[in-house]
């Protein structure tokens, strides 16, 4: 195993109960949820790139691409919803 | 390299662009939730991201050396921490945009309470402890013909002589009249006021005593009205 590969996923494991926290406090129920299952999937591409050299098969490269893709589409989809929030707190779209 | 070990880091590659076309199209809005400091803290997490799967998608094609690797690496372990700081400059702006909020009402309503005070044809009036008039709205200043000293930042009450519904005099600096609007609320108490020139007028008070948290009377707050409105001041 890559000690970088496990110290990054470790620092993630770490933070993601912080994370969590502040996310849920904060007031962009529509940007909230995909927010966290981006930054879930992200955590779990972490920890699959970490555990990959034990197991290099298809199935978990394949894993580990998909949750990673996951991770980026749940922040585009926060950013998408938290733009939303923006422009009909402030009135330019209804 | 293989067409599939390509097209499993474009996914990713093509997800974290989209991130951050999005990101960057989040408007910085005056009461907004997303200010410039989260927006970049986004920007670059998601550009790390970028970074990884860039160099990812490089490396299927040709070999890179072991130093860009290195550093890729490095910069691939600022992801989260930049993701957590842009989610707490989001709760933090949202966090000073309700204290904006609060004080904006506060300040609203505040100079709405000092237009109504004002406008008021009541004269209201707030006495310390000693009796002495630490404020008079503008009916206030007129019925009982005070002007304020910018010397004492009080309002002058020198001379007066206060009289009872029953019409006893009583004195300065404590009278009968203040024990009984320090101690207890009032409504339509008669009183006299008497200038020492002579002049003086009739009005029905309301008064009620301020209180510290503690419990202990810290003044009063006293409005009246003239019971006497047809007569100017008369001896």
């Amino acid at each position: 195993m890559n000690s970088m590969d496990v110290f990054r996923f470790l620092l993630a494991l770490a933070l993601t109960p912080v994370v969590w926290g502040i996310a849920r406090r904060i007031r962009m129920p529509r940007a909230a949820t995909p927010f966290l299952i981006g930054f879930i999937a992200i955590v779990v591409s972490l920890g699959v790139a970490t555990a990959q050299p034990l197991w290099d098969t298809g199935i978990v490269r394949a894993a580990r691409h998909f949750s990673f893709a996951i991770g980026g589409f749940g922040l585009a989809w926060a950013a998408w919803e938290a733009r939303r929030n923006v422009l009909e707190s402030t009135g330019e779209r209804r | 390299m293989s067409f599939w070990s390509i097209a499993e880091d474009i996914v990713p590659w093509v997800a974290f662009t989209t991130a951050m076309v999005m990101i960057v199209l989040v408007p910085v809005r005056p009461g907004g939730a997303m200010g410039i400091g989260a927006k970049g803290f986004f920007v670059a997490s998601v550009a790390c991201y970028m970074t990884g799967t860039t160099a990812s998608i490089i490396a299927d094609l040709v070999s890179l050396p072991d130093q860009l690797t290195t550093v890729v690496d490095a910069i691939e372990v600022l992801r989260v921490p930049f993701i957590l700081m842009g989610v707490y400059s989001v709760y933090a702006r949202q966090q000073l945009n309700d204290a904006v909020a609060a004080e904006q009402t506060v300040i609203q309503t505040s100079e709405m309470m000092e237009s109504i005070v004002e406008t008021t044809p009541a004269g209201i009036v707030l006495l310390d402890p000693t009796g002495w008039i630490t404020f008079a709205n503008g009916a206030a200043r007129r019925l009982l013909d005070i002007e304020e000293s910018a010397e004492l930042h009080t309002l002058r009450t020198w001379g007066w002589t206060i009289r009872c519904g029953d019409g006893a005099a009583v004195s300065e600096p404590r009278s009968d009249f203040l024990d009984i609007v320090m101690a207890q609320q009032v409504e339509g108490l008669p009183m006299t006021v008497e200038w020492p020139n002579g002049w003086r007028r009739r009005l029905a008070v309301n008064a009620e005593p301020t209180r510290s948290g503690d419990g202990a009377v810290t003044g009063a707050i006293m409005a009246f009205i003239d019971a006497e409105p047809w007569r100017t001041f008369a001896r």
